[in-house]
């Protein structure tokens, strides 16, 4: 009698709970869902399309949901992926799992920042940066350069299996080649180099000055700046002088149920409204299509213009894959 | 490394139990009912929050791995060393300690002589104190005295190891070291290295699944040595007739044996053997004092059974037990809790502003619901399904391992298993259902439901709950009848539940679409770091089982049997 009671209670509250989502556009989405969800609210109450998203997490950022997509190609449920960065989406379009489409939102975003073919398209950048603890170290070039050069105890970079410290190895195992970014990466990790497992774990560190300097994003340096931390940036430059910013990218999967719907969400995520609203975010993202100068914050401004002499990044497919697979090979402490 | 910090923690967990379950079987019943919340209390916290809180404090440590493995053990210790305090309490020693008492005394001369009554000439068969002063005047004396002693106290513990006085320490080490060895959550925020961690990283970009059950054999044999040592220890019921426990040559060597290997193992071993010849030149006082410590250095049964020692330091034991007790408390809940509070003072405005963890909250406890109630069914009714001699029985034993060695896998691979299982064409109409997730933490429950059922089970009051079935049917009957039979499985259940609760990794990849747990959200807004709007989100999603859990118990009297 209990357990019956129980288990009509259990089926009931699952019903309620999971039968409204089940005819809903499938979002996955891997950009933070702190920002995110606000976006894909306001999407739901523009057009009245009901939107399930499933968000990427810290505990399986390794697995992740392009392994997802991967995982499910040949019975796609996800319509519309909204990665926050450029690789995953690369490795989807290479295995043919993305359906083109030009929409409006295609159209205004630069050619640097989308396929040709229409398959993918990149809105609402991030920069990689020097986080400096300005308490330890002057934000400047030389002053990094300096601390860089002699023992790494005191800088801390992400993991580079993941997120984008993995894109910035990528970029440099193209520009640089494997034998010269192997040697470069065990020098310094010879000299002591830290590596934590994210980002904002390096902003966290550089912050509270156990650490003098490392490597993280715009949108996790600007949690710190706006806790008023003793920290300033200045952005990571290649040899050949070029930034790395790294936009969200949206592409619509082969075989959506929804495709109407997955368009327009597309659209909207592409839309200048959009890009403005992640703007003026915490997060700051940087816009990459046209938008009204006056409206953007003086922040992102700034961090605009770095973007402007940004590394292209979509011809990474193979150096990302080749990349990963000498990653996993060198041990790590 | 892993196995090792484990393998400390599990230990001092029985060492630190011990002290505690005299406290839980208090008889005055305030002080047993603080125990008891206080033994409780920091089991219950949430590694989630726990971690949370500690998160920068172990970022600050970065420049001292050591320090922070230090401090991650410890709160691993004070966080299940309750476990191994209420396994000791459900399984008390299954002879009385006054029956231990005449065993040792009837252990033979070599237990309780004193050496100056050996070397007096007088009978060896009276008990006589340690604390007496031991004149060694000769070296070799002093060392055959040791020798000797090393054997009796061998074979006292074989005794009591073989009367089944073993059982609970055994399987409560074999518990706390599974909990501490399969911990990932904690690990993961206070970046401390563990092969769960790296088995998430070796994922990245994709690992198949082959490689990733092969990367986990080796864990997997520790978990199932665990599990095994705990089941064979507790299956054992039947005490050894003591006739049968006669000293043979072969004990003799093993007790050498062990004796070897403390003067090796310990560095203290070589200087305690010159420090106890040379103790005729000692002060009476500094050898009273000295024969003290070596009594409770040798005394190798102390963990197993209440004894002379444990009365003598009764007061040490009881001060030792409270202060864990506070410790625990505050370190594993009071500072993280404090911290998550300030927080949710801050950031309560936002959570009701921005984020409605509801629909989150209520996922998870539907799903925790559903898996610790098949956990629990498994482990009641397959156990006696397979326990007959019907013809289905020994199909349902080979149900049961399956399910065992399945659960054991833990929930990352069997996660990904279920995964890759459901894209398969004949179960892809189960992968947008809840199915997959309850299932999958239900079979990850299940070695620990059998261990709870196994507990329960053994103390089970049978002749006490016959005797309320001839009873007339009346509230006190009821109350009866829920504390000898159901109180038991509700608390087995409650833990079931909690786990599933809180589970992360399985939530996380299986969870169907639309139905995130509260537990991946938290965690994947734990990543931006500490701010105000997710300490209130935690907070609410701490209180809501506590509130379900309260709510059911209130409400036993309509839904308990009586």
């Amino acid at each position: 009698m209990v357990l019956a009671a129980v288990a009509a209670l259990f089926l009931g509250g699952y019903y309620l709970l999971w039968a409204p989502q089940r005819d809903s556009l499938v979002v996955y989405c891997a950009h933070d869902s702190i920002y995110a969800d606000q976006i894909l609210k306001e999407f739901e109450r523009q057009t009245g399309i009901s939107v399930a998203v499933r968000y990427d997490t810290e505990a399986t950022k390794s697995l992740g949901l392009v392994e997802l997509l991967l995982q499910e190609k040949a019975h796609p449920r996800c319509d519309v992926f909204w990665n926050n960065e450029v690789l995953g989406t690369l490795q989807l379009a290479d295995e043919g799992l993305l359906l083109p489409y030009r929409g409006s939102g295609y159209d205004r975003i630069p050619a640097a920042f989308k396929d040709p073919d229409g398959r993918w398209a990149g809105f609402a950048a991030r920069l990689r940066l020097w986080i400096v603890n300005t308490n330890r170290l002057a934000p400047t070039e030389a002053a990094i350069q300096q601390a860089s050069s002699g023992d790494l105890d005191r800088m801390a970079i992400a993991k580079p299996l993941y997120g984008t410290t993995r894109t910035q190895y990528t970029i440099l195992w193209k520009l640089w080649g494997r034998d010269k970014l192997l040697a470069w990466d065990r020098d310094r990790r010879a000299r002591h180099l830290r590596e934590v497992d994210g980002n904002s774990m390096v902003k966290d560190l550089v912050s509270a000055g156990v650490c003098d300097l490392g490597w993280t994003d715009t949108d996790d340096f600007y949690e710190a700046h706006d806790d008023a931390k003793p920290v300033a940036m200045l952005p990571v430059r290649l040899d050949n002088g070029a930034t790395i910013c790294i936009p969200n990218t949206v592409a619509i999967l082969r075989g959506a149920r929804h495709l109407t719907g997955a368009q327009k969400l597309a659209d909207f995520l592409l839309s200048e409204k959009c890009e403005m609203a992640l703007a003026a975010a915490k997060s700051r993202q940087i816009p990459l299509g046209p938008v009204e100068a006056t409206r953007l914050p003086e922040d992102v401004k700034q961090l605009q213009r770095w973007a402007a002499a940004g590394v292209p990044l979509g011809d990474l497919g193979a150096a990302s894959a080749e990349c990963l697979a000498w990653l996993k090979s060198e041990p790590r402490e | 490394m892993t196995l090792l910090r484990c393998l400390i923690v599990g230990v001092l967990a029985v060492a630190a139990a011990r002290p505690l379950w005299t406290l839980l079987a208090d008889r005055r019943r305030p002080i047993r009912r603080a125990a008891w919340v206080l033994l409780l209390a920091p089991y219950f916290t949430p590694v989630l929050l726990t971690g949370y809180a500690y998160a920068n404090f172990s970022l600050s440590l970065l420049h001292h791995p050591a320090l922070n493995t230090v401090f991650y053990s410890a709160l691993l210790w004070w966080k299940f060393t309750p476990l191994a305090a209420v396994i000791l309490y459900f399984t008390p020693a299954p002879i009385s300690a006054e029956a231990i008492h005449c065993r040792r005394l009837g252990c033979g001369a070599r237990l309780c002589m004193e050496p100056t009554n050996r070397v007096k000439g007088a009978p060896g068969t009276a008990p006589a104190s340690f604390t007496q002063p031991v004149i060694a005047p000769r070296r070799c004396s002093a060392l055959r005295f040791m020798g000797r002693r090393l054997v009796a106290q061998f074979e006292f513990c074989i005794f009591l190891l073989r009367a089944g006085c073993a059982r609970g320490p055994v399987a409560a080490f074999a518990v706390v070291f599974l909990c501490a060895f399969a911990e990932f959550e904690m690990a993961s925020l206070m970046v401390v290295k563990s092969w769960t961690v790296a088995l998430f990283d070796a994922h990245a970009g994709g690992l198949a699944l082959s490689e990733a059950l092969r990367r986990m054999l080796g864990p997997l044999g520790c978990e199932a040595a665990a599990i095994a040592t705990a089941f064979v220890v507790l299956g054992r019921r039947q005490v050894i007739p003591a006739q049968r426990l006669a000293v043979n040559r072969l004990r003799h060597w093993f007790a050498w044996g062990h004796l070897l290997t403390h003067a090796f193992t310990f560095p203290n071993g070589m200087g305690l053997r010159h420090w106890f010849a040379w103790g005729h030149l000692l002060t009476p006082r500094r050898r009273r004092w000295r024969c003290s410590w070596l009594r409770h250095w040798f005394a190798w049964g102390h963990l197993l059974t209440p004894s002379q020692t444990a009365v003598a330091t009764a007061g040490l034991r009881h001060w030792f037990a409270w202060g864990h007790l506070l410790t625990a408390l505050i370190f594993v809940l009071l500072i993280p809790a404090a911290m998550v509070l300030w927080g949710t003072l801050r950031g309560f405005g936002l959570l009701l502003e921005n984020f409605v963890l509801s629909r989150e909250i209520l996922a998870s406890l539907l799903s925790a619901a559903g898996a610790s109630m098949l956990a629990g069914l498994a482990a009641w009714g397959l156990v006696a399904a397979a326990r007959g001699r019907e013809p289905g029985s020994s199909f349902c034993k080979l149900v049961l391992l399956a399910a065992v060695f399945a659960g054991l896998l833990g929930p990352l691979v069997l996660a990904l298993a279920v995964l890759a299982a459901v894209q398969l064409p004949g179960l892809i109409l189960l992968r947008d259902t809840p199915v997959p997730l309850v299932g999958t933490l239900g079979l990850v429950l299940l070695p620990m439901a059998l261990v709870w059922q196994r507990v329960l089970e053994l103390t089970r009051h049978r002749s006490g709950l016959h005797l309320t079935t001839l009873m007339q049917k009346s509230r006190a009957v009821r109350e009866l009848t829920w504390q000898l039979s159901t109180s038991g499985k509700f608390w087995a259940m409650t833990l079931l539940f909690i786990w599933a609760y809180w589970d992360l990794t399985a939530s996380s990849i299986l969870a169907p679409i639309g139905m995130t747990p509260v537990t991946v959200r938290l965690y994947n807004l734990m990543h931006y770091g500490q701010i105000a709007a997710l300490s209130a989100m935690t907070c609410a999603a701490f209180a809501a089982p506590i509130f379900i859990l309260l709510a059911a118990r209130g409400t036993r009297r309509w839904w308990a049997p009586s």
